[in-house]
């Protein structure tokens, strides 16, 4: 495989994330946008160096392995500089780039389920890929074990949400943007929004239950 | 509030996307109500889980690679800049024929090459020089006597007798009249002397 085991991935973009309240950073990243939009090629690199850990990590979130997250990575970028110069409202640019990366994984996970590949590290250790937040610290085997073994089960539990529904816990969940935003990307209600959020929720429940008691 | 109504707004209440006051009134009936407080915790729990799970990062090396890569498959038309080939890295496997291939471009080939054509002339040019100077010599001196031999000239070299220091000068012209046939030294040292001679 081939990767680097260093630092893990911020759960939130380090970049703008869509929330830009700033005044001097929206006006920026407008500009950013306005120039690749020209063709400033320094302005697809900014751009890709901006976002592409967010689109990695959701991309990852989503498909469970390096393989797919890193064909989406790619694709998504080639796809967003193609059809920069459609873009008329550049705020939207965010929810516009969330929206292609969580499309291009749904469409990645179908393509494999129809033709019932496996990706080369979708093995068993894939699980190995993520990683606990809080297991870094730990020393003790038994302990490490263990959180191998809820990291696993969490992993499970949204392997089994419809894409639907994962895309709207992770969006939520894990890179915590706002009901709204979720409802841009997905391109679908708020209403909608609240279903899928609360259902992923009741199953997450009841999957993970023996974890959450006491 | 009753617990069913609190079921009803727990996702809103855990998301603190709920009114000031609903929130009030959720938060008096969990400090009483140990069900729902326990329903609230689990779902705050469920959170906690979801948010420890994390994607580590693949390194510079891998991001570097990638924009490498989404650069070489975007259409030039897209950019300012053409988009050039990126220099193939050198495989392990290839060792030394590929550090031939990369040594013996075609440029690098080309400059070679002239470079071998101008030390082949040099070299027979020195070797033509040094295989044909008796013959040279010859045909210089016989050059020098048909010059000698012309009426005007031999007038003139009488009535003014060439210094012995011109005769290097006369040699040359010799030389250089039969190598391209124009250049005439002697000539104009013949007309100054005559000048000079006037002047006398």
């Amino acid at each position: 495989m081939g990767l680097e085991k260093a630092k893990i991935l911020p759960l939130s973009p380090s970049s703008p994330d869509g929330r830009e309240s700033e005044a001097t950073e929206t006006s920026s990243y407008e500009h950013i946008i306005k120039m690749a939009q020209e063709g400033d090629e320094k302005a697809y690199k900014e751009i890709y160096d901006r976002y592409c850990r967010v689109v990695y990590t959701l991309a990852f979130q989503m498909v469970g392995n390096h393989t797919d997250a890193d064909e989406i990575v790619q694709e998504t970028f080639i796809r967003v500089f193609r059809n920069l110069h459609r873009l008329r409202n550049n705020r939207s640019f965010v929810s516009w780039l969330y929206q292609i990366t969580i499309n291009l994984s749904i469409d990645h996970r179908k393509l494999r389920m129809r033709r019932r590949t496996v990706p080369i590290d979708d093995s068993p250790e894939m699980f190995a890929f993520f990683e606990l937040a809080t297991s870094r610290s730990v020393k003790d085997p038994g302990q490490v074990l263990e959180n191998q073994e809820l990291l696993e089960q969490i992993n499970t539990a949204i392997e089994q949400l419809p894409a639907q529904q994962r895309a709207v816990i992770l969006l939520h969940e894990v890179e915590g943007l706002s009901k709204k935003m979720i409802s841009e990307i997905l391109q679908c209600s708020l209403v909608t929004v609240r279903t899928n959020l609360h259902h992923a929720r009741k199953k997450l429940r009841k999957t993970l239950s023996r974890y959450l008691k006491g | 509030m009753y617990c069913r109504e609190i079921q009803d707004h727990l996702q809103d209440y855990i998301d603190n996307d709920l009114p000031y006051s609903i929130k009030q009134a959720i938060d008096e009936h969990l400090l009483e109500c140990l069900d729902c407080h326990e329903e609230v915790e689990r779902y705050r729990k469920l959170n906690a889980l979801l948010q420890l799970r994390s994607v580590p990062d693949p390194g510079a090396t891998y991001w570097r690679k990638t924009w490498q890569k989404i650069r070489q498959q975007l259409p030039a038309s897209l950019l300012k800049m053409p988009v050039t080939e990126p220099v193939a890295p050198r495989t392990e496997k290839g060792g030394f024929r590929q550090y031939l291939n990369e040594l013996f471009r075609p440029a690098a080939a080309m400059v070679a090459a002239a470079v071998l054509l101008l030390v082949a002339v040099l070299l027979g040019s020195y070797h033509f020089y040094f295989s044909h100077h008796a013959q040279f010599v010859a045909e210089r001196t016989i050059d020098y006597k048909l010059y000698m031999d012309d009426q005007n000239a031999q007038t003139v070299l009488a009535n003014n007798p060439v210094p012995s220091d011109w005769q290097p000068d006369i040699t040359f012209a010799a030389i250089s009249k039969a190598a391209v046939g124009g250049i005439d030294p002697v000539s104009k040292g013949v007309g100054l002397s005559q000048v000079e001679a006037v002047g006398k």
